[in-house]
């Protein structure tokens, strides 16, 4: 099936591996500017050599991460709470809509097909949110944002068809109610889908910063992504975080350039390190969907 | 799915459970989905928060014309329009070509971890990327003028010319992509059955022609597929890339500014009948053409559309 042959191999691996240098020298970057002493890059720039070793900016970032931690908070709640919540109410629309015996299930399927098609848009989603539902600067707007894809049920829904009827049955004869079914039989059955779309649910929440800048004011709701674009485009920001008086001799001593990246390191490192360790599942579900839907 | 028997029609006792499993969903959907297509209606209307919806006074077409007629929307369209197809062929090409790639390497552990690595950048928010764009880009420190300086050369100022961002752009979409989009065309070159390479080869084919005259073929039909379901977003080209990776330095709007960064900013600016205006124009555009591509492809060949 491969080329054998050794000299196109080595071409090819030689090829591959260097590319895999552009995807991992902009992460090096910015860990190794982070660990470097703030004069070295302000005379070198940034770079990802470290030439002088400095851990001062993470110790800035410790002493006064309270922002970081309260980030931290809000995006772990939302992000884990809400993707279990949204991906358990999904897989029971998505099963339900499964079952020949729902003869209502038009009613569910068209509207949902629909919201696929069309979208409010921003104006009038804000409006409803903010006006009737009373969301702005309230948690529970990152709850409620992307709670619901259809296209999510719809991949469920191809899972919980190709189950057998078999199974269901002997269980109704058993006695068991529909949400007994589901609960013991069925949800079981589809964890390896469940956890696929769970996890990118998860990845998707995590990484948002859209509801927030459009919903929250309130510095105790940011979520990390959106602290960390703060953090990026205003210097100010940094000061006023570290709560040092603007001008006062502390606040000009504070590493700003290296701060921003250890900052960005201690923010975003931990999920950046693990994600990549579910990827296999998260291709393998990938294509579960595709080849389903 | 063949039914043995009579076919009942359920009561509605026992469509009741069912119900109530979709009840959280379409509870959600009726709240969160269809109520913000009523307010829609403010597309038509000149918004004051006093007012609110219904109050408002009607205004007819007039944030549509205003937006039509107005400068920017050539940029604007232009660009949503000009990147969509630019992100898309070259995208598609790279990740065709990593694809075939992969399938070339012979070393298990090797393809494992070029196939982690490439993967990798579709993890990080593109908050994440613009630190990336940052540390190159930047024009006291990054990396991009450090080198030019090196070779003698003057920085330049990335952050407000905007003749270099469509490049820019284009290069952390595809790097963003590239390596979760190979993954189907990588999965369709696995599942080519080898017996039939076996058998080209002995009839005498070389490497070129196993490509052209399989390999190929298996994939024509997921370029169509995954083009047919591109379409329908022709009109969304993503806010994410466009508003953190330029830094939203206005000076780079003439290239970066495109329809959803441009609705986020009438958003800001409190102008709610507007930006309503315009991504009604935009849901609408794209719904359309869904909905026209799929049934085209509906009437050649009913397996692939997706309605």
């Amino acid at each position: 099936m491969n080329k054998r042959n050794k000299t196109a191999q080595a071409f090819l691996n030689i090829y591959l591996a260097l590319s895999t240098l552009l995807f991992i020298i902009p992460f090096v970057i910015i860990i190794s500017t982070s660990l470097t002493n703030e004069s070295v890059v302000m005379r070198y720039g940034y770079s990802p050599i470290i030439r002088e070793f400095s851990a001062d900016a993470y110790k800035y970032v410790f002493k006064n991460g309270q922002n970081i931690v309260q980030a931290y908070g809000v995006t772990a709640l939302f992000a884990f709470g809400g993707t279990l919540l949204d991906n358990v109410i999904m897989a029971l629309c998505g099963y339900s809509i499964s079952r020949e015996k729902f003869t209502y299930k038009k009613w569910i399927v068209y509207p949902l097909i629909f919201t696929m098609i069309f979208h409010g848009g921003l104006a009038p989603t804000y409006l409803i949110y903010t006006k009737v539902f009373g969301l702005k600067d309230n948690i529970l707007v990152y709850f409620v944002a992307g709670m619901v894809s259809a296209y999510t049920i719809f991949i469920y829904r191809a899972f919980f068809k190709q189950v057998p009827v078999s199974l269901s049955e002997s269980a109704e004869l058993d006695g068991a109610s529909e949400m007994q079914i589901f609960s013991k039989i069925m949800l079981p059955l589809s964890l390896p889908t469940f956890a696929t779309y769970s996890f990118m649910g998860l990845m998707t929440r995590w990484n948002s910063f859209e509801t927030t800048l459009y919903y929250i004011s309130d510095k105790k709701l940011y979520t990390l992504q959106y602290l960390l674009q703060l953090i990026l485009k205003e210097a100010e920001f940094i000061k006023q975080s570290m709560q040092l008086v603007p001008g006062s001799v502390q606040a000009a001593e504070i590493p700003m350039e290296t701060v921003k990246f250890a900052m960005c390191v201690v923010a975003a490192g931990p999920m950046v390190a693990i994600f990549p360790f579910f990827q296999r599942y998260f291709s393998k579900g990938v294509m579960v969907g595709a080849v389903k839907g | 799915m063949k039914q043995t028997g009579i076919k009942k029609k359920s009561t509605f006792n026992q469509n009741l459970p069912f119900l109530i499993m979709c009840l959280p969903v379409m509870f959600y959907v009726i709240c969160f989905k269809f109520l913000p297509l009523f307010g829609m209606v403010v597309s038509f209307k000149d918004y004051n928060y006093i007012d609110g919806i219904w109050g408002s006074p009607w205004v007819g077409l007039k944030h549509f014309e205003f937006f039509f007629s107005s400068n920017d929307v050539y940029h604007i369209l232009g660009n949503t329009v000009g990147y969509f197809f630019l992100f898309y062929i070259v995208k598609t090409i790279c990740s065709i070509a990593v694809a075939f790639m992969f399938y070339f390497v012979a070393s298990n552990k090797a393809l494992k971890y070029y196939q982690t690595v490439y993967t990798l950048p579709n993890f990080i928010s593109w908050v994440l990327v613009a630190y990336i764009a940052f540390t190159l880009f930047s024009s006291e420190y990054g990396m991009m003028n450090t080198i030019i300086e090196a070779f003698g050369g003057e920085g330049i100022s990335w952050y407000s010319e905007p003749k270099y961002w469509p490049v820019i752009l284009l290069f952390f979409h595809v790097w963003q992509a590239v390596g979760m989009n190979c993954i189907i065309y990588y999965a369709a070159l696995m599942g080519i059955d080898e017996s039939l390479i076996e058998a080209a080869k002995l009839d005498g084919a070389n490497l070129r022609q196993i490509i052209w005259h399989i390999m190929i073929p298996t994939i024509t039909p997921i370029i169509s597929i995954l083009a047919i379901l591109a379409v329908g977003s022709i009109m969304t080209a993503g806010f994410g890339l466009f508003y953190q990776v330029p830094m939203d330095s206005a000076a780079l709007y003439p290239t970066t500014d495109v329809i959803d960064t441009y609705i986020y900013r009438t958003l800001v600016s409190g102008n709610m009948g507007q930006t309503s205006a315009v991504g009604m124009f935009q849901s609408l555009v794209g719904g359309f053409l869904l909905l026209t591509v799929n049934g085209i492809v509906k009437k050649i060949s009913p397996d692939n559309a997706v309605f």
